[in-house]
């Protein structure tokens, strides 16, 4: 089977032909470096079948960042059968730098024009015809995204002869020094002569260090800056002999992407606009008073509940609804109206409600033991249910991340926020890997690779946990939900917002430490090309919502649902394994076990001072560890058993949490203020600690070799800190200014130490000296 | 123990050992370590798996 590879400049449509080649659901997105590593699919469409290989985008054959290296070794040392350049037409003469270099290797190329509808859509005219004449290989025009084309691309590719001799379009300069390195390479019978005489007299780094040319060929190019001699005649030679191909159909004019940038990227109100456009995706995600329209506090409020209106009752602590009919509307309206996000999370935990009290109801008609219905109902079902009716709202959530994606937005924020990023040590490029980072570290780990600076990479690659994943947007949500339903204060979407706030801002003092500390370094130049705006692609964002519910609903009946039968099991099992009704849970494994691990958390609040039933969030912080949906499926598995002992209703989702936080409580005797700064500082810690196994596993895989047991150390260190602030600040105000003398003298330190007037291993030295001699 | 009880323990049991046995394969089929982030077979860099169907 012939094998062809995809190369070109990031966001030219690569990624888009595989799909449409391979019928594969690769993610796409409207920003270059999307794609990270290589992936592999096969075409069916012609008479035979043919690999197809998707490779980073790049710019041109000498990279610099890690996954562009990726497509330069595929391209040299995997020899595909061809390559296909993909060239956006409407950028023709910058992705026609990276062809010229193609064409200098021994491979089969054959070009494919993407966006020719845009082009036409402009009114100019690009001749497929003309550049094939000038280039010397085939040139297609196509369509990825409309599927226009393609046939005919592959149709010729097939076509393509088995071998090709490279050519260069630097005739005329340097001639003689690229046939003498030329007749040194076909000397020593290395594959694409030309193409790795070119790239040394570049004083391309990987060539001088792989191919180890001789002092001779060394001195070709010493002296010279012949790399931009090179760079200089290639886009000349485009100039004269290729950009003419393409015929404009007036004068310049603003496109209506650069209308819209002239607001969105505006020098000030870039980053208001900004905050202003997150403010309303979590609001329209979170809220339980749609647009505020119950007024800001409860004081405002206005609107009547369903209760107030004789349509439900309360009754022993739970909510009872006239019918079913005003059960639905519950869903979309109860003292408030509800955000799209609330309303589905609603409606899903109806339905789900109604399956688990089904299932308990059948298994007790049927003379089931109290511990079969106890395992299913609140073990199985309890847990699963619980993590499988945030989905909803994380849908609702990447629902309007992609969108933002995918219409250029977040593209745009990169570079707005790369002038403030440099004064911490990042480039903007390290936004992109972050952003990712509120979907799933794992793939945001991944990106990192696209940062060309390793101390840039490892310091973006720590802080990534801080932007909260999915999995622990149920934590967020059910504990700030937990906290407003048990202590009637604030607002569920204020405080996750705020929560997503916290995460960024300890991610952005946690880089500024370390790129003053251990991983001092240059930040490196950010350019990036900003893609055009385009109306988010449906087909695009259901893809990405089908892969996020995918994975959700994968892990929710895997790792959560082994999770929540053991912790139900060790719950209600003695030390020597005897069965333990609920109102005796203290005395099981589980329960010896949290009280054990309890005090550690005593700093942060969620410890001893949470008195006999506190071991739960111990328990919950620790399973959190393998996968963060944990953190509330254990939550909620043991509400509901504490909630019965304890003589509470036992109602399904959120109001299990404020269920428990009401038990513990009246238990311990903990003050309201006191126990809100210890919820917090629970969400706190969990956002900032170890990130689940998986996201463990990447971290290590992408770190240099010896980092990753100190960015575990740091994880651990960051959230018991940020934990501890929240937690005594909130209890005793006059704490902060504890923490600020301890902040201040930190950076006083580390400005001394910068400044040379501190060495602090010299000072080790002389102790330990001092030390010896005593 | 009823019916029910005998047929609570034995699918639990069944769904557990499933769980694990899926867990376990994923983990072989994946020699490089599975790092669960769902791009199974579309060139995901911390698992050997698309190399080796390809070879």
């Amino acid at each position: 089977m012939k094998t062809f590879a995809l190369a070109g400049n990031p966001n030219c449509g690569k990624t888009t032909l595989f799909n449409a080649l391979t019928g594969a659901t690769a993610h796409v997105g409207n920003w270059p470096g999307v794609t990270v590593d290589k992936r592999e699919g096969i075409y069916k469409g012609g008479e035979k079948n043919i690999n197809i290989v998707d490779l980073p985008g790049i710019y041109s054959l000498s990279p610099y960042t890690p996954e562009e290296v990726i497509s330069r070794n595929y391209i040299l040392d995997e020899a595909p059968d061809g390559i296909i350049n993909i060239i956006d037409a409407t950028n023709l003469e910058r992705n026609l730098y990276l062809t010229t270099q193609l064409l200098e290797m021994d491979v089969p190329v054959i070009i494919a024009l993407n966006m020719m509808d845009e082009v036409e859509k402009l009114g100019d005219k690009l001749s497929a015809e003309a550049l094939e004449k000038q280039l010397g290989v085939p040139v297609v025009a196509i369509s990825a995204l409309k599927n226009k084309g393609i046939k005919k691309l592959m149709e010729r590719a097939a076509a393509l002869p088995a071998s090709r001799k490279g050519t260069t379009v630097l005739k005329g300069v340097l001639d003689k020094q690229i046939e003498t390195a030329c007749a040194f390479f076909e000397e020593t019978d290395v594959k694409s002569p030309l193409f790795h005489a070119v790239k040394l007299l570049e004083n391309d780094e990987i060539e001088l260090r792989h191919n180890g040319a001789p002092e001779k060929l060394r001195k070709i190019s010493a002296g010279e800056d012949l790399e931009a001699v090179i760079a200089d005649a290639r886009y000349k030679y485009i100039s004269a002999n290729l950009a003419s191909a393409k015929v404009k159909a007036g004068k310049e004019v603003a496109t209506k992407s650069d209308k819209i940038d002239r607001v969105l990227t505006h020098r000030i109100w870039a980053i208001p606009i900004f905050i202003v456009v997150l403010f309303f995706v979590f609001h329209f995600t979170f809220s339980e008073n749609l647009f505020f329209l119950n007024g800001f506090t409860e004081d405002m409020a206005w609107m009547p509940s369903l209760i107030d209106c004789g349509l439900a009752a309360e009754v022993d602590g739970a909510i009872e609804y006239n019918n079913f009919g005003v059960e639905l509307f519950a869903v979309i309206y109860d003292g408030a109206l509800y955000s799209p996000g609330v309303i589905l999370t609603n409606f899903l935990n109806l339905f789900l409600d109604h399956i688990s009290s089904g299932v308990v109801t059948l298994m007790e008609n049927g003379g089931a033991a109290e511990w079969a219905t106890g395992l299913i109902g609140d073990g199985i079902l309890g847990g699963i249910f619980a993590v499988l009716g945030f989905l909803p709202q994380i849908l609702t959530l990447f629902l309007f991340f992609s969108i933002l994606e995918d219409s250029g937005y977040m593209a745009r924020i990169a570079f707005v926020l790369d002038r403030i990023f440099r004064r911490f040590g990042l480039s903007g490029r390290a936004f992109m890997p972050m952003i990712m980072g509120f979907g799933c570290s794992v793939p945001a780990a991944v990106n990192t690779r696209t940062l060309s600076d390793e101390k840039e990479r490892t310091a973006t690659l720590r802080v990534i946990p801080f932007f909260s994943c999915g999995a622990k947007l149920p934590i967020l949500t059910a504990v700030a939900g937990g906290i407003v339903m048990a202590f009637g204060v604030g607002n569920a979407d204020v405080i996750t917002f705020s929560m997503y706030l916290l995460g960024i801002i300890t991610a952005i003092v946690c880089v500024l430490l370390m790129r003053n500390t251990t991983l001092k370094g240059e930040t490196p130049p950010f350019i990036m090309e900003l893609p055009a705006y385009h109306m988010p692609r449906f087909k695009n964002l259901m893809l990405h919502l089908w892969d996020k519910t995918k994975h959700f609903v994968k892990k929710a009946f895997t790792i959560i649902f082994a999770s929540t039968i053991i912790i139900w099991l060790f719950s209600h099992l003695s030390w020597n394994w005897h069965y333990l009704p609920d109102e005796d849970m203290q005395q099981s494994m589980l329960a010896s076990v949290g009280m054990f691990l309890q005090p550690v958390f005593t700093p942060l609040g969620f410890g001893s001072q949470l008195g006999q039933f506190g071991w739960v969030f111990a328990v919950a912080a620790i399973t959190g560890l393998v996968a963060k949906e944990n953190v509330i499926a254990t939550f909620t598995t043991l509400a509901i058993c504490i909630s019965a002992y304890a003589g509470v209703g036992t109602e399904e989702g959120i109001e299990e949490i404020a269920g428990l936080i009401n038990v513990i409580m009246a238990d311990s005797g903990i003050s309201q203020p006191q126990f809100i700064a210890a919820l917090i500082a629970f969400i706190a810690f969990n956002m900032t600690t170890i990130p689940c196994f998986a996201a463990c596993a990447t971290a290590k895989a992408e770190l240099p070799k010896g980092k990753f047991k100190w960015t575990l150390l740091f994880w651990i260190a960051v959230s018991y800190i940020v934990g501890a602030i929240i937690y005594t600040v909130g209890s005793w105000w006059w704490t902060l200014f504890i923490w600020l003398i301890a902040i201040a003298s930190v950076t006083v330190l580390v400005v001394l130490k910068n400044l040379g007037i501190l060495d602090i291993t010299k000072i080790f030295k002389r102790n330990k000296k001092d030390g010896k001699n005593k | 123990m009823n019916a029910i009880d005998i047929a609570v323990v034995v699918i639990v049991c069944v769904a557990v050992a499933g769980v694990i046995g899926y867990l376990v394969y994923r983990k072989l089929k994946h020699k490089g370590g599975c790092c669960d982030c769902s791009s199974c077979n579309g060139g995901c860099g911390c698992c050997s798996a698309d190399k080796k169907e390809k070879d």
